[in-house]
C-alpha cells in the first residue's frame, strides 16, 4: 500500500524533470537558430535570368543612321530576315548559343496585332523548358520599311514592336 | 478516495504536458516567424520589374529617336502605333506599360514612359534630342 | 493504532496538497523565469532577424529604384512587412542615409546604411508604421530645368487708326520648357490669348482707341497719350509640372507714321535655371522699330529708260545638268554569205517626229556608231545630204565590200535626239544582182533620255502678261553635243543649234528640253535671257509695290529720244502723281523701247512732276529713282526744254566721254537736289543697268544724292535682272534705317565656358561676324552692324555652360552695352543702352528624393 502511494510522487517528479529537460533542449535549440534564406535555392535561377537579359542586350543593335544595315547577328537583323517559316538565320543562332553557353533555351517572338488587338507569338526555337526555366525579354522596334517582301511583317506601314523572349534552363 | 489516489499520476502528467505544450506552441510561433526572415528581401529581388522598365526606357530613348527626322505628322503617327503595340504586349503580362511621345521639334521630342503593376508604379518624362541623349 | 497513525504527522491528503503546493510554487516561479529566459531572448533574435529582413527589403527596393532612375518622374513600389514581429509593432523610417526600424516602445532598433547611394544621390525621408494599411516607397526626381518665357513682337511698332487696325505677330516660339508647355499672353487691356508649345505664333490686331490706351498704356515721353501709345504685354509660360516663367514686351501703337525709328533691345537667357553641365543660350535680340526714317509720306518719281538698247538681252537665269543618252544597241552576225557583197545599213523612224523637228531636217536627229567585226569603227553623222535617207527620216551606213576579216559580229549603237518616245528600225540590205535586198530587220520603241528645265516668267508685270521674248543658249563647249527645245520649238537661232529666242511669250512656266545627240554626251550648261525692258518692268513694279504705302505719291517718266510724263491721275490738279500705285504699274506694263537716250529732259520732267502741285506734295519726302542702260546721246540745245526741237540726238553728239552732256546734266541735277518741297530736299537715286561700259557711271554717280545719314552715293550698278531688283530693293530701304553703326558688346565671366556663338539676321541688316576677345580674365563677345533697317531682326546667341552650381551673372555693368547712332544719325545722336543684367542659375545638388509612407 505504502509503495503504491510513493509511486505517484515518483511519477510527478519524473514529469517535472522531463518538462525541465524539454525546456532546456528547446532553449538551446532556439538560441542557436540560423536564418536560412529561401533564396539560396533560387540564386542560380537569378544568375541565368541575368545571362538571358545580358545576351538580349548584347544582340540588340542601335543604329546611328537609317542608312546602316542591321547585321545578321542582331535581334533586328534576325527579325527582318524572318520568312514565313519563322526560322532565325544561322549567324544569329551561332552568336546566341555562344553567349548562353551550357544553358538550354527556347526563343519566342511576340508582336501585337493592331487589327485584332491581340498579341501573337511564335516560337523561333521550339524546345520544351523544364519547370526551373527562367525567362528574359527585350523590346525591339523596327520600322516597316526595313522588311523585305518575303517577310511576314512586310507592308504594315507603321513601326512594329517586337518582344523577344528568351527562356533558359540548366539541362 | 482510494480510487482517486490510484489515478493521481495521470493528472500530473496531463498538468505538466499542458504547461509544456503551451510554451512549445508559443515558441513555435516565434520559430515560424524566424524561418520567414529573409523572405521579404529576396522576394523583392525576384519580383522587382527592373528589366521590364528598362526595356520601356530603351524604346523611349533609342527606338523613337529613329524617327526624329520624319515629319511631325509621320512621327506622331508612328510613335502612337508603337504606344498601342507596347500597351498590348505589356497587357499580356498583366501590367500596364506605355511609351508615348507627345511633342516634337526639329531635333527633340518629349516622351512619357509609364509602367504600372500591382506592386510598382513608374512614370517618367524624358526630353530627348538627336545627338544629345535624353534628360 | 492512533500512535501508528500519528507517525505520518499529516494526513496523506494534506501531505499531497503540501507537496503539490510547493511544486506549484516552484513550477510557477520556474515558468515565470522560463518565460523571461525563453521568450525574451527568442523575441530578441526574431526581431533582429526580421528587422534585418524588412530593412534589406527597403534598401534593395531603393537600390532597384536607382537602377531604373526616373529622370523626371516617379517610381512607387509597395513594401511588404509583417504587422508585428514577435507581438511587437514597429516603424520603418528613412533618415541619415539609412533605413531605421524601431520597435514601438523603442526597445529594439535596427539601422541599415544605404552606403554611398543613400548619401550622394538621394534625399531620404518619411516613415511608416507596421500597422498601416499599405506601405509604399516613393522615389521622385524632378529635372531642375525651368521653363523660360520669351515674348517677341513683330513688328514692334504698328500703325493703327479708327477704321484700319494695326496688326502684329505675338511670337512665343523662343520660349522653352522641359517638354510641352502652355502659354498665356495678357494684353494691356486684360485680353488673354492662350496656346501651347505646338502653336507659338498668333496675330493680334488693334484699332486706335484713345480711351483704352489712356487707361492701360503709357506715353514714353510722359503725359497723356497723343498719337502714339506704348502698351505692355505679359507672357506666362507654364510647363506640365506647373512651374512658370514670365516675360514682358511693349508694342508701340501709333496713328501717324511720324514716329522716330529706334532700336528695340532685349537680352535673355534660355533656360534661366538648369543643372550643372547643361548648356544654356544667352540671347541678345535687336529689332529695328518704327515706320520710316523721315517723318512723312514719300513722293516718288520713277524714271525708266526706254531707249533702243533696252531691247537687248539680259541674263535671267541659268541651267546646268547631266544626261546620259539612251543607246539602242543591235548586234548582228555578218556571215560568209556577205563576203565581197555591198552592204547598206539604215537607221530610221516611221514616226513624223512632230512637233519637235517640224520645219527642220529630221535626219539630223539620228546618229549611229558601227563596229565591224575586224575592229573598225565608224560614226554616222548626217550633215547636209550625206548619210541621210531621202525616203524616210533616218540615216544610212554603206560599205562597198565586206572583206573576209569583216565577217563576224557587227554592232550598231544608235542615238536619236528627241524628247519623246518613237519607233526605230534598223535594216540590213545586201546588193544582189543590181538591187538592194533586205536581209535583216530590227525594230524597237526608243525611249530617249532628256533633261527638262523649267523657266518661270512672272505674271502681272507686262502688258497682257506678254514678254517680248525669252532666249536660251547652251554654252559653246556643249552646243554640238545636244539639241534643245524651248517649249516645243527646236533651238536654232542665228544659224546655230542650241540657241533659241522666242517671239512674244506669255508669262508662266516654260520648258527647256535638252536631248543628247551622241552616245557619250553628258554634261551641259547654259543661260536664259529676257529683254532688258521686261526685266526693268519687273524690278520697278516690285519696287513700287514694296515702297509705296498708303498716302505716298508715285509718278512715272519714261524716256528715249524724248521724255514722257505719264498721266496717272484723273485729277487736273495733279495729273502725273497718284496715291493709286496700280495706275503707275499699268503705265509701266505698257512701256515700249526704241530711240536715243535723253537724260536731260527726263530729269527735268521728273523734277517738274514733283513740283507740279506742291499743295499736295508739301511735307512729303521727294525722291527720284532714275534708271538708265545707256550713255546720254541727246544734247540740250537751249530754249524750252519741253520742246522736241531743243534737242539734238546722235551717238556722238555728247562728245568724248559724254563730256558735253555731262556738263549740262550735272548742273541740272545739282539744281534738282537743291530744290526743296516743304523743307525736304529732292533725293536722286540712280541705277546703271547693263554692262559697265554701256552707261556712264561717273555721270550717274554725280547725279545721285547721298544716302540719308551717309557719305555714300545713292547710285547702283546692275548687270542683270537680279542685280537690278536688288538695287531697287535697296533704294526702297534707304528711308527705313532704324539705327546706324550699331555695336553690341557683352562680357561673359570666366567661370562660364563659351561653347559657341551664332548670329541670326532676318532682314537686310549689314553686320560683321561675332568676335571673341579677352577682357581681363573674362571674354568679350561683340559684333557690329553698319545699318539696321526697320523690322530687321538680329539675334546673337552665345551657348555657354557652367559645371559648378551657383548663380552666374552674364554681363559686366556698364561694359555690356549696345551703342548706336539714333535717328537722324551722326555722331551727335550716339546712344548707349546698357544691357539688362541677366543671370543663369545652375541648381546645386538637385537630388532625387525617396520617401517611405
Amino acid at each position: 500500500m505504502y509503495g503504491d502511494r510513493m509511486k505517484a510522487q515518483a511519477f510527478t517528479l519524473e514529469g517535472v524533470m522531463a518538462s525541465l529537460l524539454l525546456l532546456v533542449v528547446l532553449y538551446s535549440f532556439f538560441q542557436s537558430t540560423i536564418v536560412i534564406s529561401p533564396m539560396w535555392s533560387e540564386i542560380t535561377d537569378a544568375q541565368l535570368k541575368l545571362i538571358g537579359y545580358d545576351t538580349l542586350k548584347v544582340l540588340d543593335y542601335y543604329r546611328t543612321s537609317s542608312d546602316e544595315i542591321y547585321p545578321n547577328q542582331s535581334l533586328q537583323g534576325m527579325i527582318v530576315h524572318l520568312n514565313s517559316t519563322f526560322k532565325p538565320n544561322q549567324d544569329f543562332i551561332y552568336a546566341l548559343e555562344r553567349m548562353i553557353y551550357l544553358a538550354d533555351y527556347r526563343l519566342e517572338l511576340c508582336w501585337a496585332n493592331l487589327s485584332t488587338n491581340a498579341v501573337e507569338c511564335r516560337a523561333l526555337v521550339d524546345k520544351k523548358p523544364t519547370p526551373e526555366a527562367v525567362a528574359a525579354s527585350r523590346i525591339v522596334v523596327i520600322d516597316s520599311g526595313e522588311f523585305p517582301a518575303s517577310s511576314p511583317f512586310y507592308g504594315r506601314g507603321y513601326p512594329i514592336v517586337f518582344e523577344v523572349r528568351l527562356i533558359l534552363w540548366r539541362p | 478516495m482510494a480510487s482517486l489516489i490510484k489515478d493521481e499520476r495521470a493528472q500530473m502528467l496531463v498538468f505538466f504536458s499542458l504547461v509544456v505544450a503551451t510554451i512549445l506552441a508559443y515558441l513555435s510561433v516565434l520559430h515560424a516567424q524566424n524561418m520567414l526572415a529573409g523572405i521579404e528581401s529576396s522576394r523583392t529581388l525576384m519580383v522587382f520589374p527592373k528589366e521590364e522598365i528598362r526595356n520601356l526606357k530603351v524604346v523611349g530613348e533609342k527606338s523613337i529617336m529613329m524617327f526624329i527626322d520624319d515629319s511631325y505628322a509621320d512621327f506622331m503617327n508612328k510613335t502612337s502605333k508603337i504606344s498601342e503595340q507596347i500597351k498590348l504586349l505589356y497587357a499580356r503580362k498583366g501590367v500596364y506599360g506605355d511609351v508615348i511621345a507627345f511633342t516634337k521639334s526639329e531635333r527633340c521630342y518629349s516622351v512619357r514612359i509609364t509602367y504600372v503593376s500591382g506592386e510598382v508604379e513608374y512614370s517618367d518624362l524624358l526630353y530627348c534630342c538627336k545627338g544629345r541623349g535624353c534628360v | 493504532m492512533i500512535r501508528k497513525f500519528d507517525n505520518r504527522g499529516v494526513s496523506m491528503l494534506l501531505e499531497y496538497l503540501i507537496l503539490i503546493s510547493i511544486l506549484s510554487v516552484f513550477v510557477f516561479l520556474l515558468s515565470m523565469n522560463i518565460n523571461k529566459v525563453l521568450e525574451e531572448s527568442q523575441i530578441e533574435s526574431v526581431v533582429e532577424n526580421q528587422f534585418s529582413d524588412v530593412a534589406s527589403e527597403v534598401s534593395s527596393q531603393i537600390v532597384d529604384s536607382l537602377a531604373v532612375y526616373p529622370r523626371n518622374g516617379y517610381l512607387k513600389t509597395k513594401v511588404f512587412m509583417p504587422e508585428s514581429i514577435g507581438d511587437i509593432e514597429y516603424t520603418v523610417g528613412l533618415e541619415n542615409g539609412s533605413v531605421v526600424i524601431t520597435s514601438e516602445l523603442g526597445r529594439f532598433q535596427k539601422t541599415l546604411s544605404l552606403g554611398a547611394a543613400g548619401i550622394l544621390k538621394l534625399n531620404l525621408s518619411g516613415q511608416t508604421h507596421s500597422l498601416a494599411e499599405r506601405h509604399e516607397l516613393n522615389y521622385t526626381k524632378i529635372s531642375p530645368t525651368y521653363p523660360s518665357a520669351v515674348l517677341k513682337l513683330k513688328p514692334a511698332a504698328v500703325l493703327a487708326n479708327y477704321t484700319t487696325p494695326g496688326c502684329f505677330e505675338v511670337d512665343v516660339s523662343k520660349s522653352s520648357a522641359m517638354g510641352v508647355y502652355n502659354w498665356r499672353v495678357e494684353l494691356w487691356n486684360g485680353t488673354v490669348i492662350t496656346g501651347d508649345s505646338g502653336n507659338t505664333v498668333t496675330e493680334v490686331c488693334v484699332y486706335w482707341n484713345p480711351i483704352e490706351f489712356n487707361n492701360y498704356c503709357y506715353n514714353e515721353s510722359g503725359g497723356a497719350i497723343g498719337n502714339t501709345a506704348w502698351c505692355n504685354l505679359t507672357l506666362t509660360v507654364t510647363d506640365i509640372r506647373g512651374l512658370n516663367d514670365t516675360d514682358n514686351a511693349t508694342i508701340l501703337i501709333s496713328k501717324i507714321s511720324e514716329v522716330e525709328p529706334g532700336l528695340y533691345i532685349k537680352k535673355f537667357v534660355n533656360p534661366p535655371q538648369t543643372e550643372p553641365g547643361r548648356p544654356v543660350e544667352l540671347h541678345i535680340y535687336l529689332n529695328g522699330r518704327g515706320f520710316r526714317t523721315q517723318a512723312t509720306n514719300l513722293s516718288v518719281v520713277t524714271v525708266i529708260d526706254t531707249s533702243g538698247s533696252m531691247d537687248d538681252e539680259t541674263y535671267y537665269g541659268n541651267f546646268a545638268g547631266n544626261v546620259s543618252p539612251r543607246v539602242w544597241e543591235v548586234t548582228y552576225r555578218i556571215n560568209s554569205s556577205w563576203k565581197n557583197s555591198r552592204i547598206l545599213v539604215t537607221l530610221s523612224s516611221p514616226d513624223s517626229m512632230s512637233p519637235w523637228w517640224d520645219g527642220y531636217d529630221k535626219d539630223d536627229a539620228f546618229v549611229m556608231d558601227v563596229y565591224q567585226a575586224d575592229g573598225d569603227y565608224y560614226r554616222v553623222i548626217p550633215s547636209g545630204w550625206s548619210n541621210e535617207l531621202g525616203s524616210a527620216n533616218g540615216i544610212y551606213f554603206y560599205d562597198s565590200r565586206v572583206t573576209n576579216s569583216e565577217i563576224g559580229n557587227w554592232t550598231f549603237r544608235a542615238v536619236v535626239a528627241i524628247p519623246k518616245s518613237i519607233p526605230l528600225e534598223l535594216k540590213l540590205y545586201k546588193r544582189v544582182s543590181g538591187s538592194w535586198v533586205l536581209q535583216k530587220e530590227f525594230s524597237t520603241t526608243y525611249h530617249p533620255n532628256y533633261y527638262t528645265q523649267q523657266i518661270e516668267l512672272p505674271s502681272g508685270y507686262t502688258d497682257s502678261d506678254q514678254f517680248e521674248y525669252l532666249a536660251a543658249e547652251i554654252y559653246d563647249v556643249y552646243k554640238d553635243d545636244f539639241f534643245a527645245w524651248l517649249d516645243s520649238d527646236l533651238c536654232y537661232y542665228g544659224g546655230e543649234y542650241g540657241v533659241c529666242r522666242t517671239g512674244t511669250v506669255l508669262a508662266g512656266t516654260h520648258n527647256l528640253y535638252i536631248a543628247p545627240r551622241f552616245p557619250g554626251a553628258q554634261q551641259f550648261e547654259g543661260e536664259f535671257y529676257i529683254q532688258k525692258l521686261d526685266s526693268a518692268k519687273i524690278a520697278s513694279i516690285d519696287f513700287i509695290d514694296e515702297t509705296i504705302g498708303e498716302g505716298d505719291y508715285v509718278g512715272l517718266v519714261s524716256f528715249s529720244t524724248y521724255a514722257t510724263k505719264h498721266v496717272v491721275n484723273s485729277s487736273p490738279y495733279l495729273p502725273h502723281l497718284t496715291t493709286d500705285k496700280n495706275n503707275v504699274v499699268d503705265e509701266i506694263k505698257d512701256l515700249d523701247e526704241g530711240g536715243w537716250t535723253n537724260i536731260y529732259q527726263a530729269l527735268a520732267y521728273a523734277r517738274d512732276i514733283l513740283l507740279e502741285n506742291t499743295t499736295y506734295t508739301n511735307g512729303t519726302l521727294p525722291l527720284i529713282v532714275f534708271m538708265t542702260d545707256g550713255r546720254p546721246t541727246c544734247k540740250y540745245l537751249g530754249g524750252d526744254y519741253n520742246s522736241s526741237s531743243s534737242y539734238s540726238c546722235s551717238s556722238s553728239v555728247c562728245g568724248s566721254n559724254d563730256q558735253i552732256c555731262y556738263n549740262q546734266i550735272i548742273p541740272l541735277a545739282e539744281d534738282v537736289k537743291n530744290t526743296t518741297i516743304g523743307g525736304n530736299n529732292i533725293t536722286i537715286c540712280t541705277i546703271g543697268f547693263g554692262k559697265p561700259d554701256d552707261y556712264n557711271a561717273d555721270l550717274l554717280r554725280d547725279m545721285a544724292s547721298y544716302k540719308p545719314g551717309s557719305s555714300e552715293k545713292c547710285f547702283y550698278e546692275a548687270e542683270d535682272y537680279q542685280e537690278l531688283s536688288d538695287a531697287f530693293e535697296d533704294i526702297s530701304r534707304i528711308f527705313r534705317i532704324a539705327a546706324k553703326n550699331v555695336t553690341v558688346r557683352d562680357v561673359i565671366p570666366d567661370d562660364v565656358q563659351i561653347l559657341g556663338t551664332e548670329l541670326e539676321i532676318s532682314g537686310s541688316a549689314n553686320c560683321t561676324d561675332v568676335s571673341l576677345s579677352s577682357f581681363g580674365t573674362d571674354t568679350m563677345v561683340s559684333f557690329n552692324c553698319s545699318e539696321i533697317y526697320i523690322d530687321d531682326e538680329i539675334e546673337l546667341i552665345v551657348r555657354i555652360v557652367a559645371n559648378e552650381p551657383g548663380t552666374y551673372f552674364l554681363d559686366l555693368p556698364f561694359v555690356s552695352n549696345v551703342t548706336f547712332e539714333n535717328y537722324p544719325f551722326g555722331a551727335a545722336y550716339n546712344q548707349t543702352v546698357y544691357l539688362d543684367v541677366v543671370n543663369v542659375r545652375y541648381g546645386g545638388s538637385e537630388r532625387a528624393s525617396v520617401r517611405i509612407e
